[in-house]
């Protein structure tokens, strides 16, 4: 498994573990004012840190595990596999922001533009890890 | 994307014949990943047109005696 293979898996696992959490807080506090959650900073300053923080022991961990390809380059396959899931994962982020724009065009809420565009985001993030990964294991 | 390259090649063979020079030197020479090598030798990636060279510039053959179209 390469370096930016392993790196994928912990950066999908850290945004899917955090993501879900920041979800389910906004969704909590949504229900209980009866409407959409405002975007609250100590929330969103939790998730970043929390994301950085487990960014960092994890590559730690993984650079560890196999020291030479950690300094390594990226080589022409890792380029390829790298751009081809981060061109896919645009197409993502860029319809989540669309949905958002047209959704504040009809109701107005930009509370829910935010979440929407902050969800989209987090999806696009996953996206390009997931694929990064599938590209890795599948060939091209 | 995902479907596997219709190019067949010879370097695990020729590596082993090269010596037994392993993945890693292999790469080395070239300038990839040692996962790379594993990705061209199990036929799950296709090398850009300098690598393939690059390949059968190490071993001392032609291009066509490293990869093959699959069928021909």
């Amino acid at each position: 498994m390469t370096f930016h293979e392993k790196s994928a898996w912990v950066m999908a696992i850290l945004l899917i573990v955090i993501g879900s959490w920041y979800t389910h807080t906004v969704w909590q506090m949504s229900l209980a004012i009866g409407e959409t959650a405002p975007p609250l900073l100590p929330l969103i300053a939790v998730a970043t840190a929390a994301l950085i923080a487990g960014a960092i022991v994890g590559h730690i961990i993984v650079a560890i595990s196999n020291p030479d390809e950690a300094e390594g380059e990226t080589d022409e396959r890792d380029k390829k596999v790298l751009t081809r899931a981060g061109n896919i994962s645009g197409y993502v982020l860029g319809f989540g922001c669309f949905a958002a724009l047209w959704h504040y065009f009809w109701d107005a809420d930009g509370n829910l533009m935010f979440h929407i565009i902050v969800g989209s985001l987090l999806i696009a993030q996953i996206a390009e890890y997931v694929l990064t990964i599938y590209f890795y294991r599948r060939g091209h | 994307m995902a479907k596997t390259p219709p190019i067949t090649n010879r370097v695990k063979e020729l590596r082993e014949a090269h010596d037994n020079m392993s993945q890693s030197a292999l790469a080395k020479e070239i300038g990839v990943t040692r996962q790379t090598v594993i990705a061209i030798e199990q036929g799950r990636y296709s090398p850009s047109l300098e690598s393939a060279f690059r390949i059968s510039r190490v071993f001392g053959v032609g291009l066509e005696d490293v990869f093959g179209w699959e069928g021909d």
